[in-house]
């Protein structure tokens, strides 16, 4: 009886889902033209025309991507895609989301190994720091597409766009959305989000998202903790907090050819031992805190049929809270110096002072593009901007001293930096299947020396196939923190170095690539010459005699030094199929990374260092499958990364037990397996998603720095389950 | 082991069960739909929107409402799989194939993709005076004449309309449907 009943519900189910399954045009039919002109729509052969067009290596996350894979963030999104490995999701104070790309590791400030941009502003520190915006401060809810291009490019996007480009292209078109999710470790994400079509002159938006965490169960000594040799005695050890909250406001309008964006970034992240369950507000932590804002002006008008020109302004402001600190227990209870202006700020102040840390940015921009059919099949686009950057760079008036707060401290910290530069890139079609591109760059620096960047692109295609063939150089600027930080340890004196020269990178690069239907299989191979590649924080050869509190010390001298030149090469499979009319889409990408750098030292003998021998995975393989029928998706992808591992400098100090033989820092192999569940628009624009990140529960770790503080192993992410409803109005 | 095989069958009822009321419930747009579906559909909608002269005989019930093509195409494909059970203007819609251009004269709408720019330009100086809508969705096909020329923007099918060359074909279009579009006129003037 049973039995019976069970085949009627599921033959029941079955007719159900043949009666819905019907023909989308039945659906569309009873919608009136301006709800028709408001469904969003995939172009056939737009993924081909795109590639076709751009001269380089690209890989484009769309919007559904996004949705369907359950991306929440930047570094969520390029975890997947070909050349990118995580190094640390969880970075130098507390600070997540740094990550290599084709076996360039990301600088100990943070990343600076390429571009980032928001549409087509640079979002990068101007003053090079990378610094503290890791890649998870990106959440992607108002994204339209994420176009990342490969390889140097800084003739048309200027320094930075050293080994990547990564474009953010928001959403345009009118839409009203909010979501909210709650995970493990109390995680949270919001958002809302509007983009309003007043007239056909006058659009606004405003868009608001914030993520908070826990990143881990603050009620049990994780791995983490336990990693940490140095930590407080009791009851500081009671509960063991690490949390993050990422916040981010986007206000735009858009009148005609004007436009104003304004974008906020407020950071903070922090490592608490202690009873307080207010994360920010600590008995004993390492706390970070940072304000990014952008302010975006530009108006475009087109002159002639022929001939359009942009005219822009940037100003941007990136600034750690002067409250971002450590705290060390060797300050535990040590005789303080004390200014009222310290205990309003920090009233725990007098367990034993804190180490506050202050950098700021403030840069202005402003340029003219100009985009121009010269004749039928010739285009160009040709632009100058000026700079004006005032960098202080990541400073700490020591242990137990004040922090940074006054404008008087900060005059004295500031360096003032002019960057001016010129480009053009000519964009020929010798006929309908052969394109060339060839562009240069000039740019001009007050502070380091004038860098010329050339560019050239072929592109072929016949029958179904793709050809690229490129050619280019990038340069990435001295950081203000690589030339002007100095700090005072007891194991160490990092002094600055003013006649940094930029790092320059030189490529050639082809890809393959074959398109059917909606698939697609393509073969890349790369090869990168770096010159005057900066080390940070390497030993001169001399030593120093220091004094801190009432002990001397004799510690050896740092500076970041060009002392490496070297290489990078690589090759890269990827493939898209669909099946069953599109309802299951498979994609797989592997990527083999070699290379070498050959560091100089001060007695003229060369080290050099395997790329896989300075935290880089040789081979990575991503695998992904996506299911869809009617409103339901379900994405499963795997990501193996192969073993990886570091010479660390911690041979002598109390993380030595992490080390091998040889004094390195190994990484093993893993595997992550992460799915999404997708229903969208369930009833009145309501869609639902349940994801799992980290299925198997795999323990593995991360490094962030290279510095002889913290801990050298990082404890990445670990099984995170989540569930969340996004509604469209 | 009676209870838990009693149990298990019931949480499959309740499993399937709410898979049938997902799969009941009132139908919604799904995230993305393609674009060449929206195009199709649009078709219709144009043609509520605009009057065909007496002359065309579109009163008459008894005669189809004819769609001419010019090539077979996943577009084409689509346009029939569409249509092939609907009706416009209440009449009940064939698509014809033209063979040659003086074919048109038999159609009421004509789907014009992308050719070359003469055979366009010929096919247009045939309809001119013709009421018959021309739907295109090339770049440029607006300011050639094409009546109604389709277009993607911002991930949105938009349309413009030529409404110089809607007049001297003898149609009308409401202003219902040329507010939604982006008025175009001939490149030259003719």
């Amino acid at each position: 009886m049973a039995i019976t009943q069970m085949k009627t519900l599921l033959l029941s189910a079955l007719i159900c889902t043949s009666i819905y399954a019907q023909p989308d045009t039945d659906e569309l039919s009873k919608l009136s033209i301006e709800e028709l002109m408001r469904v969003e729509v995939i172009t056939p052969g737009k993924f081909e025309q795109e590639n076709w067009k751009a001269s380089g290596k690209v890989f484009i996350i769309d919007q559904w991507m996004i949705k369907d894979r359950g991306y929440k963030d930047l570094l969520e999104a390029l975890r997947d895609i070909p050349f990118f490995q995580v190094q640390s999701e969880f970075g130098h104070w507390t600070k997540g989301g740094i990550i290599n790309l084709r076996g360039h590791r990301s600088g100990d400030s943070g990343n600076n190994k390429f571009l980032v941009l928001i549409d087509g502003t640079k979002i990068s520190d101007d003053a090079e720091e990378g610094l503290y915006m890791g890649m998870n401060s990106f959440p992607l809810n108002d994204v339209k597409q994420i176009e990342i291009v490969y390889g140097p490019n800084s003739t048309l996007y200027g320094r930075d766009a050293y080994a990547a480009m990564i474009n953010i292209i928001t959403r345009t078109a009118e839409y009203a959305e909010a979501g909210f999710s709650y995970g493990t470790y109390d995680s949270q994400n919001i958002f809302a989000g509007l983009n309003k079509k007043f007239s056909s002159d006058l659009t606004g938006n405003i868009n608001f998202s914030q993520y908070l965490s826990d990143e881990q169960d603050p009620r049990n000594i994780s791995v983490t903790y336990l990693n940490r040799h140095i930590f407080p005695n009791a009851p500081f050890t009671e509960n063991f907090y690490r949390a993050s909250r990422n916040s981010r406001l986007n206000l735009g309008l858009k009148y005609r050819g004007l436009k104003l964006n304004y974008i906020l970034f407020d950071l903070e992240g922090s490592e608490t031992y202690g009873g307080n369950p207010d994360f920010y507000l600590t008995d004993y932590s390492t706390q970070t805190k940072l304000i990014n804002q952008v302010l975006q002006a530009s108006y475009e008008t087109r002159i002639t049929s022929d001939l359009s020109t942009e005219a822009y302004f940037n100003y941007k402001n990136y600034e750690l809270d002067p409250s971002t600190a450590n705290l060390y227990t060797e300050d535990f209870n040590r005789g303080l110096i004390s200014a009222d202006s310290i205990e309003q700020i920090d009233p725990l102040f007098g367990y034993g002072g804190r180490k506050y840390y202050y950098f700021r940015t403030m840069a202005y921009k402003t340029g003219v593009k100009l985009v121009s059919n010269l004749l039928d099949k010739l285009t160009n686009v040709s632009g100058a901007d000026v700079n004006y950057v005032y960098g202080i760079p990541v400073i700490s008036a020591g242990k137990g001293m004040p922090p940074i707060t006054t404008e008087k401290q900060r005059d004295a910290l500031e360096h003032y930096i002019r960057n001016g530069d010129l480009f053009t890139e000519f964009n020929y079609e010798l006929s309908d299947n052969l394109n060339i591109a060839l562009g240069a760059r000039a740019d001009f620096n007050s502070n380091f020396e004038n860098t010329f960047m050339p560019r050239l692109a072929i592109n072929t295609r016949f029958s179904n196939n793709i050809i690229k063939i490129i050619l280019s150089k990038g340069y990435l600027a001295p950081s203000i923190t690589q030339s002007y930080f100095s700090s005072l340890n007891t194991f160490s004196l990092i002094t600055p170095n003013s006649d940094l020269r930029p790092e320059k990178i030189s490529g050639a690069e082809a890809e393959w690539m074959y398109l059917w239907n909606n698939s697609h299989i393509s073969a890349n191979v790369f090869y990168n010459k770096l010159k005057d590649g900066i080390i940070e924080s390497i030993p001169t050869g001399e030593t120093a005699e220091v004094v801190i509190g009432n002990k001397k010390y004799i510690v050896p001298v740092l500076k970041s030094q060009n002392v490496s030149n070297g290489n990078r090469r690589g090759f890269g499979l990827e493939l898209r199929n669909s099946y069953i009319d599109n309802k299951l889409i498979i994609t797989a990408n592997y990527s083999l990374i070699a290379g070498e750098d050959k560091i100089n030292q001060n007695n003229g003998s060369v080290i050099i260092v395997p790329v896989d021998e300075n935290l880089n995975s040789t081979h990575t393989l991503n695998l992904g499958a996506l299911m869809k029928y009617d409103r339901f998706s379900l994405y499963a992808s795997a990501q193996w990364f192969s073993k990886r591992k570091i010479k660390s400098h911690h041979s002598t100090t109390l993380y030595s037990e992490f080390l091998d033989n040889e004094g390195y820092l190994n990484f093993d192999p893993v595997l992550l397996v992460n799915i999404n569940f997708r229903v969208n628009k369930i009833f009145n624009g309501v869609s639902l998603y349940s994801k799992v990140t980290n299925l198997l529960d795999k323990e593995y770790y991360g490094q962030s720095i290279t510095a002889n503080w913290g801990s050298p192993k990082i404890l990445q992410n670990l099984r995170r389950i989540e569930a969340g409803f996004e509604y469209s109005f | 082991m009676i209870l838990a095989e009693m149990k298990k069958i019931v949480y499959l009822k309740i499993c399937v069960t709410s898979l049938v009321i997902c799969f009941s419930l009132p139908a919604s747009i799904t995230c993305q739909v393609e674009e060449n579906v929206i195009k199709t559909v649009f078709f219709q909608r144009f043609a509520d929107f605009t009057t065909w002269p007496a002359s065309s005989k579109i009163q008459d019930k008894s005669s189809p409402f004819v769609i001419g093509l010019l090539a077979k195409s996943n577009f084409s494909n689509m346009i029939e799989k569409t249509y092939s059970e609907k009706t416009i203007y209440n009449k009940h819609v064939k698509i014809k194939y033209l063979n040659n251009i003086s074919e048109a004269e038999q159609c009421h709408m004509i789907y014009i993709p992308k050719l070359c720019s003469h055979e366009v330009e010929d096919l247009l100086a045939f309809t001119k005076d013709k009421p018959i809508l021309s739907i295109g969705d090339t770049k440029g096909y607006g300011q050639m004449g094409v009546h109604i020329n389709l277009y993607t923007l911002e991930d949105g099918i938009r349309f413009e309309i030529n409404e110089t060359a809607v007049k001297k074909s003898g149609l009308h279009i409401s202003h219902l449907l040329l507010d939604f579009a982006t008025i175009v006129t001939y490149q030259e003037n003719k």
